[in-house]
């Protein structure tokens, strides 16, 4: 069959393209045939003798070149029923297409996680998609299901800490993730200090990441993307569906504003962390609140056929208090305008207003002193994007965006004492960014993306400058006024990506990529907190510099029911921040002053391999790696592990449908101990024994393992009934491994002649259930 | 006010923490180091140098002493007081008083080598009152066992860089803490410095002595990195001495004043 059609193009080929018939576009969006919900990535396939394809893109645009003649036209997306229909192209045209999701019963068979060879054949290496259906019956702590912690189960993601949504992407640091939610920038991605992202994947239509070849478009932080796209709402009727859960409960609402022109969903989520925490032993001190709280809303409307308008928006907050002496509140808010127009039938445009910001508020008496601290970043950025398909074999895509930061970081006030407070100076930045990007299939078996970006950071006043010398004390001072610019980071981010297929099965990848980072995280606790301090680049501060490369191996086997991928990256880091012994960051106006710089490297080889169908689909993640520091002024200038350097990391995940609606899955995580300084001596100052300690990071902590569980059941369908239900039981920490979260030395209470080490841990078996219902 | 920016790192541990744990780990072990630690104050205590050196993590805590040392110390004014060793690694001298506003240079020479700091008493140092707090912040939040923390009030002077230590003995026992406090969120008001009396349990007719010492910045940058150290939330590193020559430990010339209350 094979060979017939091979033998039939090639005697046919040759005249068919000697013809010279008139080029059409096909172009339109790909939809949900029963909510109406865009669906991204989605393959559009059109042949005859030949056949060409492409992909919809985020808004579930796609636009299709062929000759003029009769094609059968495919279209497919993950776990619904592929389209097919037969096209008479004489004439540019515009054809929307909604696709059918599986049948229930057969869906759970055959969830596949990418469409089946998408991985050997595109160019860009480096990138996830998350599965949000696979998602749903990932075991997580406390029974909420977050993408954040699933991505930690994939190679080259790392957590932060045990049951931490702060991740670490090829041994970059939590805050070299530009995590976008509809194209706004999310400063701090967790509530509950780190336990819970601030995602609710109830409001998630599709998430992507990117921990190499970035594309072009893309920019602002060293490590990765993650680009979350939230649901649009259902344009066909109202549907509501949530969960009642061990720590939080959620709400989502969706329904059509116009049918089929616009709709609008509104997710709710809040959780009672403070009803039966250990944070609720009475300390004697009156209430104490303990929550957060979040709310995605999203509304569309389709003005003309080539016209739609978007209107997103985040808001989070969490909220923490002891009695009347302490409290503190901290979240995002987050809101995206967009504007989608097509020009002709092959140039796609999106306009978008964004607005980001992150600020915390908090409340404290210590004695007769009651102190106030205020905290914000902010975003406005004002973004074009142009997606051009020249033809089915190259595809541009360009633009440009001006983003004003604002960044107030902690001014304390006091007010009881009498006594004056220092004010912190609030800094303004402007980046200014073009981009183009080239996605070109050269042949049959290359295909490439390569691009370039520009970026520049204005640093401006009003503000006081300060210039430091080696020991951090002020050398001189400068006044800008208002407007005025201090520098210029002008950089050029040069970005490649390319796929050669050794077979239909095999292929190998390459790329290189240059990042840049403007806005650093400063923060010399061993744990993240939300009172870290974000710093634009400045006189003081460089840009950081990431160049990565990368190579992989690709192969699909048994009859593509198994994928395996291989990548080995190697990164050389510059102007990386560390901070000097006893730093004071928060509240403090020469805070640069507290800064020391230097270099990193990180290299490793991440192995995956992943059954994407039948009854049990699942991977296992194997991670290799190294990542190291070389800071002028810490370790005598020598290399030291970084933090997060941590050698072997091991995921394995299963999920296996045992039948009528039952579906069980297991995670097992093993990762090498953080890089931590242990002591190596003890000494006597100021009547107390203290630890010396020599190199930085030269310990380790013991290797922590855990095995997760989790079973979903459907309730039985009812044919009279309209909604349906089902629950979700977890078991977090199966064998109770007691892992390690921080290991201190101390005197011996009982006997101060002797030290001991002790470890904490946080999480011993944690069960959990919850109570999922949609109608 | 240092309170204020551990607060949330602390609250961050208390919320989900369970388990503690002794745990035996294997840790290695780098050779002796050598300790010297200084004091010159306004108030007739001995002026004080001792030299030691450190021990293996493993080792019960008793430090080996240094003998044979010649040190002394100079002020700005260019007068000398050398210091005799009046004790195995413990070198003293009755007659130095320290001065507020001078400056004094310390300079040990042992087996052929020089280490020299200074350091300078800036303020007098008085303490307004001593109360007792039953509620303080963080008590029963794994700072304080006892609940009970008492408070050195103090009029901060006006002008930021002023910093404090507190030194405190329970019944005659130095309660093997270091408390240090500065200025630098809030100068110029009256100033409350709460101390943790940690793991000690205070009971009724115990008499509690807190000196209130006002220290130099660099004195206080050092105490503050031994201060972060025994808190456990940053990097461990050993503090920046401000004695030259790659040695641990300090020397601080400060002013002192000792305020005394009993437990009811």
């Amino acid at each position: 069959m094979k060979l017939y059609f091979l033998l039939f193009s090639l005697a046919l080929g040759p005249i068919s393209f000697s013809q010279n018939k008139p080029i059409f576009t096909i172009s339109g969006t790909i939809k949900d045939a029963s909510t109406g919900e865009t669906l991204i990535g989605a393959s559009i396939i059109i042949s005859d003798r030949k056949s060409k394809s492409t992909f919809s893109n985020a808004y579930g645009f796609y636009s299709i070149n062929a000759m003029e003649g009769t094609y059968k036209m495919s279209i497919s997306f993950i776990g619904y029923v592929t389209d097919t229909l037969s096209l008479l192209i004489d004439r540019n045209q515009q054809l929307v297409i909604g696709l059918h999701t599986k049948p229930a019963q057969l869906e759970t068979v055959i969830v596949s996680s990418k469409k089946k060879n998408e991985h050997i054949a595109r160019p860009v290496m480096g990138v996830d998609k998350l599965n949000m259906i696979e998602m749903n019956n990932i075991p997580v702590i406390f029974g909420e299901k977050d993408i954040l912690k699933t991505i930690q189960l994939m190679p080259g993601y790392k957590s932060a800490g045990e049951g931490n949504s702060g991740f670490n992407v090829r041994g970059g640091g939590t805050d070299q993730n530009l995590i976008l939610l509809d194209e706004a920038p999310v400063y701090n991605a967790s509530h509950l200090l780190g336990f819970f992202s601030t995602f609710n994947s109830d409001a998630i239509k599709d998430v992507s990441i990117y921990k190499g070849g970035m594309p072009a478009q893309y920019g602002g932080r060293l490590s990765s993307v993650v680009d979350i796209k939230m649901k649009d709402g259902n344009q066909k009727k109202l549907s509501i569906e949530g969960g009642l859960g061990a720590i939080a409960s959620r709400i989502n609402v969706s329904a059509p504003i116009v049918q089929d022109k616009g709709s609008f969903i509104i997710s709710a989520r809040r959780t009672y962390a403070d009803a039966y925490l250990l944070f609720l032993k009475d300390t004697g001190q009156g209430k104490q609140t303990l929550y957060f709280y979040d709310l995605n809303l999203k509304a569309n409307y389709r003005i003309t056929k080539k016209d739609k308008v978007f209107l997103s928006g985040y808001f989070g907050r969490d909220e923490l208090g002891l009695g009347d002496q302490f409290s503190t509140d901290w979240g995002n808010k987050t809101a995206t305008l967009r504007w989608n127009h097509v020009f002709g039938n092959s140039i796609f445009s999106n306009t978008s207003l964004i607005y980001s910001n992150f600020d915390y508020n908090i409340g404290a008496t210590i004695g007769n002193a009651k102190f106030h601290v205020a905290s914000k970043i902010e975003d406005l950025n004002i973004k074009q994007d142009f997606d051009w398909n020249i033809g089915n074999k190259s595809k541009l895509r360009f633009g440009g965006n001006f983003i004003r930061h604002t960044i107030a970081p902690g001014d304390v006030t006091e007010t009881n004492t009498g006594g004056v407070t220092r004010p912190v100076q609030t800094r303004h930045s402007e980046e200014s960014i073009v981009y183009a990007s080239h996605e070109w299939k050269a042949s049959d078996k290359i295909e490439m993306v390569y691009g370039l970006r520009l970026s520049n950071l204005a640093v401006k006043g009003a503000g006081d400058f300060f210039t430091y010398d080696g020991a951090g004390n002020i050398i001189s001072t400068t006044s800008y006024a208002k407007g005025k610019t201090v520098i210029n980071y002008l950089n050029l981010e040069p970005r490649f990506s390319a796929s050669y297929k050794l077979s239909e099965l095999t292929s190998i990848k390459a790329s290189y990529n240059r990042n840049i980072q403007n806005l650093h995280l400063i923060t010399n606790a061993t744990t993240g907190s939300p009172t870290d301090v974000w710093l634009s680049s400045s006189n003081n501060i460089k840009p950081e510099i990431a160049d990565q490369v990368a190579v992989g191996f690709y192969k699909n086997l048994n009859e593509e029911m198994f994928d395996f991928s291989s990548e080995i990256y190697y990164k050389a880091l510059q102007n990386q921040i560390d901070y000097r012994n006893a730093a004071v960051i928060f509240g403090n106006d020469n805070v640069e002053s507290e800064l020391l710089y230097g270099t990193g490297r990180a290299y490793g080889v991440e192995l995956m391999m992943r059954k994407k169908s039948g009854r049990l689909t699942g991977w296992i993640g194997y991670t290799l790696s190294k990542v190291e520091k070389k800071i002028e002024g810490i370790n005598n200038g020598n290399y030291f592990n970084a933090r997060q350097d941590r050698t072997h990391d091991i995921s394995i995940v299963g999920m296996y449908d045992v039948n009528k609606g039952w579906n069980v899955s297991a995670t097992w995580v093993y990762t090498t101990g953080s890089a931590v300084t242990f002591p190596t001596g003890k000494y006597e100052v100021n009547g107390q024994t203290v630890f010396l300690y020599s190199d930085r990071n030269a310990s380790r902590f013991p290797a922590s393992h855990r095995l997760d569980l989790a079973a979903t059941v459907e309730a039985r369908k009812n044919k009279d009934r309209r909604y349906h239900s089902s629950w979700t039981f977890g078991l977090y920490n199966v064998y109770g491994r007691q892992n390690a979260y921080t290991i201190n030395f101390r005197e011996n209470n009982d006997d101060p002649s002797k030290t001991e080490a002790v470890r904490t841990s946080l999480f011993s078996i944690i069960p959990s259930v919850t109570w999922n219902f949609k109608f | 006010m240092k309170q204020l920016a551990i607060i949330i790192s602390v609250v961050s541990l208390v919320i989900f923490s369970s388990c503690e744990k002794v745990i035996s780990i294997d840790l290695e072990n780098v050779a002796a180091r050598l300790v010297i630690e200084g004091i010159v104050d306004d108030s007739g205590n001995p002026t004080k140098v001792t030299i030691g050196k450190s021990s293996v993590f493993s080792a019960n805590n008793s430090y080996p002493k240094v003998s044979g040392a010649a040190v002394k110390i100079i002020d700005d004014l260019g007068n000398m007081f050398l210091l005799t060793e009046a004790k195995t690694g413990t070198y003293t001298n009755a007659s130095l008083t320290g001065v507020i506003g001078r400056t004094y240079h310390l300079i040990v020479t042992l087996e052929g080598k020089t280490y020299t700091a200074s350091s300078t008493i800036t303020r007098k140092a008085k303490i307004d009152s001593l109360v007792i707090d039953d509620n303080a912040f963080g008590s029963g939040l794994g700072g304080s066992d006892s609940k009970k923390w008492i408070g050195v009030s103090y009029a901060d002077p006006i002008g930021f860089g002023d910093n404090a230590q507190v030194v405190q003995t329970i019944n005659g026992r130095h309660d093997r803490m270091t408390h240090v406090a500065d200025d630098f969120y809030s100068d110029g008001g009256s100033t409350q410095f709460f101390i943790t009396t940690g793991k000690i349990k205070l009971n009724a007719g115990d008499t509690v002595v807190e000196e209130l010492r006002f220290v130099d910045k660099g004195v206080y940058r050092y105490l503050s990195g031994i201060q972060n150290l025994a808190d456990g939330n940053t990097i461990p590193e050993n503090p920046n001495s401000n004695i030259s020559g790659n040695v641990l430990g300090f020397f601080s010339a400060h002013s002192s004043q000792k305020k005394q209350i009993i437990i009811r």
